[in-house]
């Protein structure tokens, strides 16, 4: 694809709303987590760990999901930040999501 | 047609300065990739990391709502749904590795062997719950 003549040469830091079209990437999986985990511990767990046990792994889900979100989020809102990014946020992500099938597996089988 | 000499590529930042980047198995060798390309990178994962949640979901909601099918069907269900989920966010994790490492060797980015299984899973999961909605 050829640019129109004239046209200003691209800015170093012009990127496409990538950032931010990413940092909205993680707010959707924030808030797929938050129903997960409050629907997981309302409805899977409850026959297993009662009610002090549901809401443990459910605030520990949403809070630790949130904190890892806001800690990339605001990775995303520097450009000299987010090109550095790495691979925690999202292996703390997957481990989160990977414990939650466990559990969920778990009750299955214990109940 | 005004001919130009090609003009240098100002999209790509200049080398990462050298910090300290995890895991180790995918920063420590080839050179950096167009940001760009790793934050798309990490929306792909971050949409397997939403469709293992979505999984998740179904799975609890048979395994607290469903009982009144036969229990051996309830847990099959729950039991695949779960595992899938499982395999679900493994592979975001394990993609998002690959690729990212794919894109620094600019080598050729890897396919997703868990779409199939996925695909053969919710297809199961599916004809299930349409056999057990039109049996009773």
């Amino acid at each position: 694809m050829t640019e129109p003549v004239g046209e200003k040469p691209r800015r170093r830091d012009d990127t496409g709303l990538q950032p931010e079209r990413t940092s909205l990437a993680w707010q959707r999986t924030e808030l797929a987590l938050i129903g997960t985990a409050l629907g997981l511990g309302r409805l899977g767990l409850e026959g297993v760990g009662g009610m002090v046990g549901v809401a443990t792994y459910a605030a520990v889900a949403v809070v630790g999901c949130l904190a890892i979100g806001a800690w990339r989020r605001a990775a995303l809102r520097t450009s000299d930040q987010w090109a550095l990014l790495d691979g925690r946020a999202p292996a703390a992500l997957a481990a989160t999501v990977v414990l939650m099938s466990l559990l969920e597996l778990a009750s299955l089988v214990l109940a | 047609m005004e001919s130009r000499a090609p003009e240098p590529n100002t999209d790509v930042p200049p080398p990462a300065a050298s910090v300290d980047r995890w895991p180790r198995s995918v920063y420590s060798s080839g050179h950096e990739p167009d940001p760009r390309l790793s934050l798309a990178n990490e929306r792909t994962f971050l949409a397997w990391i939403r469709t293992a949640l979505a999984l998740l979901a179904v799975a609890a909601v048979v395994h607290a709502l469903y009982d009144d099918v036969p229990e051996v069907a309830q847990r099959l269900l729950t039991g695949t749904l779960a595992l899938t989920s499982l395999v679900c966010s493994l592979e975001a994790w394990r993609g998002w590795a690959r690729t990212e490492s794919a894109m620094r060797l600019d080598a050729p980015l890897p396919r997703s062997r868990a779409s199939l299984p996925l695909v053969v899973a919710v297809a199961a999961v599916a004809f299930a719950i349409a056999v057990i909605a039109f049996t009773r």
